[in-house]
């Protein structure tokens, strides 16, 4: 054997033999070096054992990945043979451990707070570049998948299938007589080259070095597009084309593109005379806000970052009502979110105003919409394509579907082929007739949102996917909030497996602003046809404090400022019920609402949870509608029902309960709030003292529930009738005898399926209200032409309209009927009874004709917890 | 999993040394082998399989040859036939598994293109297997089919222990990046290594600086190399920006990662050999392939070079071999014509450089200049090494040598390219490359300033990382 004169261990003996380092260094070295990873390890460890919700999210999804994909391997060789086994296997495995390592990476405890001190020093200072945002000059923002497009390679190789799927999404529109308008919305810098290079002059206009070519082959193919930039060049010369730290246009840009376009549309589409509608521009409104590129380069500093403002000019209609989306529309818009961008709270920069309702404005036609932010290339599309395949007909009406996206998708866009549009039997799920429906099972699929910050958008919902325990084995896809406000919420923290019990709605019927949000689908092709559902309790995942344990000394509370700090902590643990003694459950906003104290006037913007401030104080709106209702002599009711912790303090618990007890009495801002609205002339129900004088053994609560009972209902309605009846100048027709049958009611309140108590139920006396028609009861039902219109939010619903509502022919408008002898007229939402009601009314048009008393009726914690807020809305113009 | 990384550096690595410190030193191979797996299966767990069959075959060869040689000596032709056969078995075995896994999908592409332009359509090859290429065979079976070899050439002594020859294989430090580590180079170290905090100390000393090298330097400059060449157009001037860029991503990327490897080896108590020697200070390119990943350089010399006659056969011969071993060493670095064409480039040079009694055609000029027309030509290479395909090679040789389209998209990529970051980066590259000492010459002499140095330069480093997405690894993916 050949002797190696250099042995590897001789040479280490050397090599370390001549590292000249004194022992003490050297030790010290290997301390620090060890501390260090002691100490980060440990950190980690602490930090995920201490948000025990969101922190370890990533670590035990992916650790149940691993196991399921090991204890689906049988199956996968069973079904598949045992290669395709052995690869279904190992490419879940695969899966879960990239989502492990980048969620540990993302969920680092240090990660966010170094990220702004770093990026300020890194990009701010010294123009380094991250992936999504680009340093420009003067504070100039550039987003990065944007200028990578303007600067990468021809948009004719780099996306070869995006015109094959625009020319067949052409082709199967106009078999239908509809025309397609695609605006590729140009990239930022196309328009503001100079603030990134001092190479290229301002009127200059980089783009891709194919989308010249791309565009002449699109046209010669038959194709029709907009191109928005001279319009945008226009805006530029009149002021700003294109916001400075944020990735979007400027109101002007979405004005002078939304009017060029409108030229184009009258000149190309034959749209019907009949159709047209007057909209005008609203009181012109400034909003400020860092921006998308801001704070994605300096996250959880958006305080201290420099704020920019723009003014929007929301259209409303000829009548001054808030322009809306509307089904039906001879133009259907798709688009993403420069669509989106003055029209979604969520993206900052105010609602109302967006390329839409501009489009609107400028063709004075009222314009259907799916945007959805993100994912331009397939997103919207899809959505409508996935509508048509499930029955509902979006396209019955329309003559032009115009496709607005951002150019980039050209060369990063997944130009997914488009699906079939015809509605295929067993595709097409009925609609829930009541509207929603509770539902057990277990969780097989559930998407995540994308990593706070990473994502020029702060909101996403995911998609969970739910075999039920019952009915016919066919799985549920539904929607829920994945982030908020930048914040991932305790709906992530589902997994497969987990057995859960949720309220769902039909998504059809989810507001507008919900329907564009980004949302993370899940994977499989199959799904995409499915008619999702949505799950409207915000993605909240209750823990219970034990209901045998007494609160612990640190939230023990006398006064306001203890209540919220415990609201708070509960709040950001994703806590939205708190157990209470006896089975007694409550509901946190409801406390919240009654531990902010003054929520009026000047204090209402720093307490009310209204996304936008102006709508923070309920005083101007519920004045506003009053004052209007008196012009058309209508008398308003007011009826806010009291929160529950408000009427029985008692059950929270010793402590807990004095606290409430202090803040819901007479001196109380809820009771307070009543007398000033008496002294502006509203008439006012104040039911809490009637509730508390209930006896025992009759509750006005649910006690699983956030609604009143049957029995609170029941005298809520004889309060009512009682006042009706004294009101002067209110003549009512002649009294209908109807009749109420008692019985009982078995349910398992909101509040228990909220908090996955599926043991939690109740019994509770019950009368069923009816006409006797041959010795039946028969429901009465609301009546349009009644001169008594009952409006507000689900409490006006409970025990009326079945499904989640417990019950029918027992809820307010049948006591009401009882009470009064008449049916009465019913405009009642789910969610908040403060503004869409008011806004449903108006859209009914009839100016509350031959109306005579409005009862408006609605949770007195919706004064300060309703996120829409409180809008004056022109309902008698 | 990668050492920059959130999850090596803050999981596994502490892991990785509480266990094997908290198993008796016997035993140590048997954690240190496991933890391999685990951070090679990472990546995707099917190919732990593949590593592990490729490690059984040429351990049962291994063995298979040391009998051919017991048997041999007085069983003469027996004995020879068995150790040929057990030697052409393990080589035959890593080469295939090499070739299907490297080189299918490039060799059905080239034969269909084939049969496209000779116009017999009917004899394509379409198939729907697309193989993924297993992360690291590159350097594992390499490294594998190199104890065979030395056991056959006795220059080193079979290994017994299955868990030590696992370990050689597997081991985390140089398993996916090299340096490859040549089995009589650690055999030795495989049963009896020292652990001091002396070898340890150096080990963190060459763990952080490596770790900075890659994070503060190489990925700054990977992201101006990046720009310039997925740029759809770019003029002259930013084009040679690019390229020096990448030069320098490249070499501070794959030195910093065999400095990490051979940190990571000390603190385990091994010593890894030398990768890099200060490459770009080369005046030749001879001297370039002396100091440029020389694990790989000496494999191809003492396995390829050699054995195909080295420079015994006359001069034609040799040239023939040199450009014939640069070649294969293109391929090994990915199934593609560009590294072809970079193996043909440096092969050729070397041929040249040959003729020339080992020097460079510009032996005359001043060292520096000598240096930087190396530096030119190296850099020259790396648009065919660094490029998707030929066109865009092409394409990007034409705008560094001013043939290049221009146009308005090209002149906004200054206003990216020289931002005061990457000015900087650039600088400080350059001033490392040919200003500063090499981490073996710097961690000689652990000061208390140059230890706090090293300190301060972990801590930066795992901050800008913390916080930085852009963290490719370009050696990787070969």
């Amino acid at each position: 054997m050949t002797h190696h004169p250099t042995h590897r261990e001789a040479q280490a003996a050397a090599e370390v033999g001549k590292t000249a380092v004194r022992r003490s260094v050297a030790i010290g070295m290997c301390v620090l070096f060890v501390l260090l990873l002691v100490s980060l390890f440990g950190w980690e460890l602490l930090h995920r054992r201490a948000d025990g919700m969101r922190g370890g999210t990533y670590l035990l999804d992916a650790t149940q990945g691993l196991v399921r994909s090991v204890g689906h391997f049988p199956s996968q060789v069973a079904s598949g043979g045992l290669w395709e086994g052995l690869g279904q296997s190992n490419h879940e495995l695969k899966t879960q451990l990239t989502v492990l390592e980048s969620g540990l990476k993302m969920e680092a405890p240090w990660r966010l707070p170094l990220l702004t001190p770093m990026n300020r020093g890194l990009s701010g200072v010294l123009g380094a570049s991250n992936a999504n945002v680009y340093m420009g000059k003067e504070d100039w923002l550039f987003y990065g998948p944007a200028l990578r497009h303007v600067l990468g390679r021809s948009v004719v190789t780099a996306s070869p299938d995006a015109m094959e799927v625009l020319l067949a999404f052409q082709e199967t529109l106009a078999a239908r007589g509809i025309a397609l308008v695609i605006v590729p919305i140009p990239s930022k810098v196309s328009l503001y080259p100079d603030r990134l290079s001092g190479r290229v002059q301002a009127d200059v206009v980089p783009r891709n070095q194919g989308y010249t070519a791309w565009m002449e082959a699109y046209r010669a193919a038959g194709g029709v597009a907009f191109d928005p930039t001279p319009a945008l060049m226009e805006a530029r010369a009149a002021g700003a084309a294109y916001l400075r730290r944020d990735s979007h246009w400027t109101p002007q840009g979405v004005d002078y593109s939304a009017k060029a376009l409108a030229d184009l549309l009258e000149e190309r589409v034959d749209f019907s005379e009949n159709a047209r509608r007057i909209y005008r521009h609203g009181k012109p409104e400034t909003v400020a806000y860092p921006g998308d590129l801001a704070t994605m380069l300096y996250p959880g500093e958006a305080s201290g970052t420099p704020m920019d403002e723009v003014v929007i000019a929301p259209v409303e209609d000829g009548d001054g009502v808030p322009w809306e989306p509307e089904r039906g529309s001879e133009v259907l818009l798709l688009g993403d979110s420069f669509t989106n961008i003055y029209s979604q709270a969520a993206l900052g920069w105010g609602t109302g105003a967006g390329f839409a309702e501009q489009l609107s404005l400028h063709l004075q036609r009222p314009v259907d919409r799916i945007a959805q932010n993100d994912h331009g290339a397939y997103a919207a599309r899809h959505r409508l394509q996935a509508s048509v395949a499930q029955g509902e007909d979006l396209l019955a009406h329309t003559r032009v579907v115009v496709y607005e996206f951002a150019v980039r998708e050209l060369s990063w866009g997944d130009w997914k082929p488009n699906r079939h549009m015809v509605p295929a039997a067993g595709n097409v799920a009925p609609r829930a007739p009541d509207g929603a429906m509770t539902v057990s099972g277990h969780v097989v699929a559930r998407s995540l949102p994308p990593a706070p910050r990473s994502v020029p958008y702060k909101d996403c919902l995911i998609s969970v996917l739910l075999e039920p325990e019952s009915g016919d084995g066919e799985k549920i896809l539904f929607y829920a909030h994945g982030m908020v406000d930048h914040q991932w919420t305790a709906a992530t923290n589902w997994r497969v497996g987990d057995r859960i019990t949720v309220s769902l709605t039909p998504w059809a019927d989810v507001p507008h602003d919900l329907e564009s949000l980004n949302r993370m689908d899940l994977e499989g092709e199959a799904l995409h046809d499915r008619t999702p559902w949505w799950y409207p309790e915000g993605g909240k995942v209750v823990t219970l404090i034990d209901p045998d344990t007494p609160p612990p000394v640190s939230e023990v509370m006398n006064h306001r400022e203890s209540l919220s700090a415990l609201i708070t902590r509960k709040e950001e643990a994703g806590e939205m019920v708190i157990s209470g003694q006896a089975e007694w459950l409550y509901f946190v906003p409801a406390l919240r609402s009654l531990s902010v104290g003054e929520f009026w006037g000047a204090a209402a913007p720093a307490v009310s949870r209204a996304r936008n401030a102006q709508w923070a104080d309920p005083l101007p709106a519920i004045i506003d509608f009053h004052q209007q209702l008196v012009t058309a002599n209508i008398t308003l009711l007011l009826v806010p029902v009291p929160t529950k912790a408000a009427v029985y303090p008692e059950h929270l618990g010793a402590p807990l309960a004095e606290g409430v007890e202090a803040l819901a009495g007479s001196q109380g801002a809820h009771r307070r709030v009543l007398e000033v609205l008496r002294e502006s002339g509203v008439s006012v129900v104040d039911l809490q003292p009637l509730f508390e004088s209930l006896p025992d053994n009759t509750l006005a609560y649910c006690k699983t529930d956030t609604h009143w009972s049957p029995a609170g209902a029941a005298l809520a309605a004889r309060e009512v009738a009682r006042v009706i009846r004294e009101l002067p100048g209110v003549a009512l027709p002649e009294r209908e005898r109807f009749r109420r049958q008692d019985e009982t009611l078995n349910i398992q309140g909101d509040l228990a399926v909220l908090a996955g108590r599926t043991e939690a139920a109740e019994t509770l006396p019950f009368g069923r209200v009816g006409r006797e028609e041959g010795g039946q009861l028969v429901p009465v039902m609301p009546d349009r032409d009644s001169p008594i219109l009952l409006i507000g939010d689900s409490h006006n619903l409970v025990f009326h309209a079945g499904g989640d509502m417990h019950a029918t022919e027992g809820g307010l408008p049948d006591l009401l009927a009882l009470e009064l002898g008449m049916a009465v007229d019913l405009v009642a939402v789910r969610g908040s009874g403060a503004t869409t009601p008011r806004i449903n009314l108006a859209r009914r048009g009839d100016q509350l004709a031959g109306k005579n008393v409005v009862i408006w009726c609605f949770s007195a914690r919706e004064f300060t917890e309703s996120v829409t807020g409180w809008r004056t809305i022109p309902v008698i113009p | 999993m990668v050492f920059s990384s959130h999850l090596f550096i803050v999981y596994f690595l502490p892991l990785a040394l509480l266990v094997y410190y908290a198993t008796p030193a016997r035993f140590r191979a048997l954690p240190l082998t496991l933890l391999s797996y685990l951070f090679y299966g990472w990546a995707n767990p099917a190919f732990v399989f593949l590593m592990l069959f490729s490690t059984v075959v040429d351990y049962r060869m291994g063995l298979r040859i040391a009998s051919g040689q017991l048997v041999e000596a007085h069983d003469a032709p027996r004995g020879k036939r068995m150790q040929r056969q057990a030697l052409i078995l393990s080589v035959v075995t890593n080469l295939s598994l090499l070739g299907f896994f490297k080189y299918a999908n490039f060799g059905i592409e080239n034969y269909n293109a084939l049969i496209t332009a000779a116009g017999w359509e009917s004899a394509r090859w379409d198939t729907a297997l697309r193989i993924v290429l297993p992360l690291g065979i590159s350097f594992y079976t390499f490294q594998s089919m190199s104890y065979t070899i030395d056991v056959y050439r006795r220059e080193a002594a079979p290994e017994r222990s299955f868990l030590s020859f696992a370990c050689y294989v597997s081991m985390f430090p140089q398993l996916v990046a090299g340096p490859i580590v040549r089995f009589h180079e650690v055999a030795q170290q495989l049963n009896v290594r020292t652990h001091s905090v002396e070898k340890f100390a150096r080990g963190i000393a060459f763990f952080s600086l490596g770790l900075a090298k890659k994070v503060l330097v190489a990925n700054p400059c990977g992201q101006v190399a990046d720009t310039c060449f997925d740029a759809g157009a770019v003029n002259s001037l930013d084009a040679w920006w690019g390229l020096f860029a990448y030069g320098f991503q490249i070499y501070f990327d794959f030195s910093a990662y065999s400095d990490m490897a051979i940190g990571l080896g000390l603190m385990l108590g091994f010593v890894f050999p030398k990768n890099f020697d200060s490459p770009y200070r080369a005046p030749s390119i001879t001297e370039f392939w002396h100091r440029w990943h020389l694990s790989l350089s000496q494999f191809l010399r003492d396995y390829l070079y050699i054995a195909l006659g080295g420079n015994r056969r006359g001069a034609a011969r040799t040239y023939a071999n040199l450009i014939l071993v640069m070649l294969i060493g293109g391929l090994w670095h990915g199934a593609s014509w560009n590294f072809v064409l970079w193996g043909a480039i440096h092969g050729g040079m070397l041929a040249l450089e040959r003729t020339q009694g080992k020097e460079s055609v510009y032996r005359r000029l001043p060292h520096v200049f000598r240096v930087g027309a190396t530096f030119v030509i190296v850099s020259i290479g790396w648009i065919f090494f660094r490029a998707a395909d030929l066109p865009q090679a092409w394409s990007y040789l034409q705008s560094v040598l001013g043939f290049g389209a221009g146009g308005d998209a090209a002149a906004l990529l200054s206003g990216v390219l020289y931002q005061p970051y990457y000015v900087i980066t650039l600088a400080a590259a350059a001033v490392l490359t040919w200003g500063a000492p090499q981490t073996w010459d710097f961690t000689r002499e652990l000061t208390v300033p140059k230890a706090a140095w090293c300190g301060v330069a972990l801590v930066i480093s795992l901050l800008v990382l913390a916080t930085q997405s852009y963290n490719p690894f370009i050696y990787f993916i070969f």
